[in-house]
């Protein structure tokens, strides 16, 4: 069993003693919190993980039912265990609408109550936790079964909670987002391995979602095709033919089919559509990368007013990369043997140069 | 800090030395007077995606090199950073790589604990950018258009002309749109760019 909090709010400082000793005495997992008004009640509540309170409805400063709305409009959802000396029918449906669990009335044996609450705390270590199972799956039972509670799961760092009665979901709630996000965060989160914490819990909660659960797991699974589609998505290149420069391309395959250097070669233009490309590479989707690496490198020449680079070399670790541009070719090529370079370059220059040479005598 | 940037400069040929965080902060740079560290954050902002661009399957990058009529620019990732060298074609390859693996190995622990000195512009909108909600409902119009591959092109587009999709100049979009238009059916275009018009983007 995890540890759990519990936040003690009554000012009977001999009752909270007792409590607290008893609780701690039933078993070690208990971390008790003690407080002795409403006002403080809730700002502990909004900051720190309860995970369950002891509330006396007659406290200062403000009441135990003040401390329930409180709650409820702040959107903090956890059981509540009931102290109180006045006449209030525990049998009352619309208790369950704040949390509450059980209700004893004043006078009591304190130890009656710590076994009660031990209770329900283990109880709830039973249920809550479900792990190995498709929130898919749990929402239709959920559904099947017409369950009311309210499903927990983490999103990003965040407690992400949905709201079910009677097996409709009525509000999902994700700290910093609107009820919109928060369906959409959680639809992304619905075929992920997550671990899913349930209390079947009645809270007060207004219909806010016009969406069934099956709807929700319906749209769910079509967000992940198209994310999945999206990822895998890779533009088609095909090489381009009959563009104006064509002429070219077969003296520039031609030379570097010649060079012993090129490992691979892939010729593009300036939208980056292959035009040529060695054996095997002409689908090879490099050309994002490559383009951009050029663009800044043209970019990095204007601010620093060193004019246009004329070629890039990429050293990655097992690869040697060499991109050059020549009239609106982007030339990128994998070199075997990067020692070479220079001499690679060099016989590279010498053909392209001769071919400027010839389209300016044109 | 000022040790290792001194240690690059002291390599023969290098003229200019500038050193990044990963979120594209300037944390040193000893460049010659013209180049002020606006003009280097400006650069920086240029280098800052290359990591998350560059596919991991190309290999980890040991360092890129871009030739100029007279000069070298180097690009020096390392972990948490990276840097930006300007030198003269003369520099001796082997003194560069046996410093700046030194400079690779202690870097990253002065990088942590390291202050900027300049705001990072990286990951962020330069000025005059287009604003990120505006790009947003580019994203989702271009989705209705272009299908799931949509963000994909629209990226692809942006890298063509040297942007991420967070630091697109305004001046620079109506190009980046054209290209993303292009792609999409042409009996559906004037539709789209009524839509892109409807946008108040200030360039249709």
């Amino acid at each position: 069993m995890n540890k759990q909090t519990i936040l003690i709010v009554d000012d009977d400082k001999e009752l909270v003693r007792r409590l607290r000793e008893n609780m701690q005495e039933i078993s070690d997992n208990y971390i008790i919190k003690t407080v002795e008004d409403g006002k403080k009640a809730l700002e502990i509540l909004e900051q720190e993980n309860i995970d369950m309170v002891i509330l006396d409805l007659e406290i200062p400063v403000m009441n135990g039912l003040q401390v329930l709305s409180g709650l409820l409009h702040k959107g903090i959802w956890l059981p509540v265990f009931i102290i109180t000396g006045s006449n209030i029918n525990e049998k009352d449906e619309k208790l369950k609408d704040f949390g509450i669990v059980d209700l004893i009335k004043r006078p009591f044996i304190p130890e009656d109550v710590v076994i009660k609450i031990d209770g329900i705390m283990k109880n709830r270590e039973k249920k809550d936790l479900i792990k190995n199972f498709s929130l898919t799956a749990i929402l239709q039972l959920i559904e099947m079964e017409k369950r009311t509670g309210i499903l927990t799961i983490k999103i990003d760092r965040e407690n992400g909670r949905m709201f079910f009665k009677d097996g409709k979901i009525m509000d999902v709630v994700v700290k910093g987002l609107s009820t919109a996000e928060a369906l959409e965060a959680f639809m992304n989160s619905l075929h992920d391995d997550r671990e899913i914490s349930i209390e079947y819990i009645d809270h007060k909660k207004d219909k806010r979602i016009n969406m069934t659960l099956m709807e929700m797991v319906i749209e769910a699974s079509r967000l992940k095709d198209e994310r999945k589609a999206a990822s895998e998505y890779v533009e088609p290149r095909t090489i381009k033919k009959g563009t104006s420069k064509d002429e070219y391309l077969p003296q520039i395959t031609d030379l570097l089919n010649s060079l012993k250097e090129v490992q691979n070669y892939v010729i593009a233009d300036p939208e980056g559509d292959i035009l040529a490309a060695s054996p095997g590479n002409e689908n090879v989707d490099v050309m994002n990368s490559c383009i951009y690496l050029w663009v800044i490198g043209e970019k990095m020449g204007q601010e620093l007013d060193i004019g246009n680079p004329r070629d890039l070399t990429c050293y990655h670790k097992g690869k040697k990369r060499f991109i050059q541009k020549y009239l609106d070719y982007l030339i990128i090529l994998d070199l075997i043997e990067m020692s070479k370079l220079a001499i690679f370059k060099e016989k590279l220059n010498e053909l392209l140069g001769k071919m400027s040479l010839k389209e300016r005598r044109r | 800090m000022n040790q290792v940037v001194s240690n690059i400069k002291n390599i023969p040929g290098v003229t200019g030395v500038a050193i990044f965080k990963d979120n594209g902060a300037l944390v040193a740079f000893d460049f010659p007077k013209a180049y002020d560290k606006n003009l280097l954050n400006l650069i920086g902002l240029k280098f800052q995606p290359i990591k998350e661009i560059l596919p991991q399957e190309e290999g980890e990058i040991v360092y890129l090199c871009w030739e100029y009529e007279n000069l070298l620019a180097f690009y020096y990732p390392v972990e948490g950073g990276w840097i930006n060298i300007i030198s003269s074609e003369a520099i001796p390859m082997p003194v560069f790589s046996l410093t700046m693996t030194a400079v690779a190995k202690k870097l990253p622990e002065l990088l942590a604990t390291s202050q900027h000195i300049q705001e990072p512009a990286g990951g962020k909108a330069e000025e005059g950018a287009v604003p990120q909600e505006k790009v947003e409902e580019l994203e989702k119009l271009f989705a209705l258009y272009l299908g799931p591959a949509s963000p994909v092109i629209f990226k692809r587009v942006a890298h063509q002309f040297g942007f991420t999709l967070s630091n697109i100049p305004t001046g620079s979009l109506k190009a980046i749109l054209d290209g993303v238009t292009a792609k999409v059916p042409e009996n559906k275009r004037p539709e789209l760019l009524e839509k892109i018009g409807s946008l108040g983007l200030g360039i249709i």
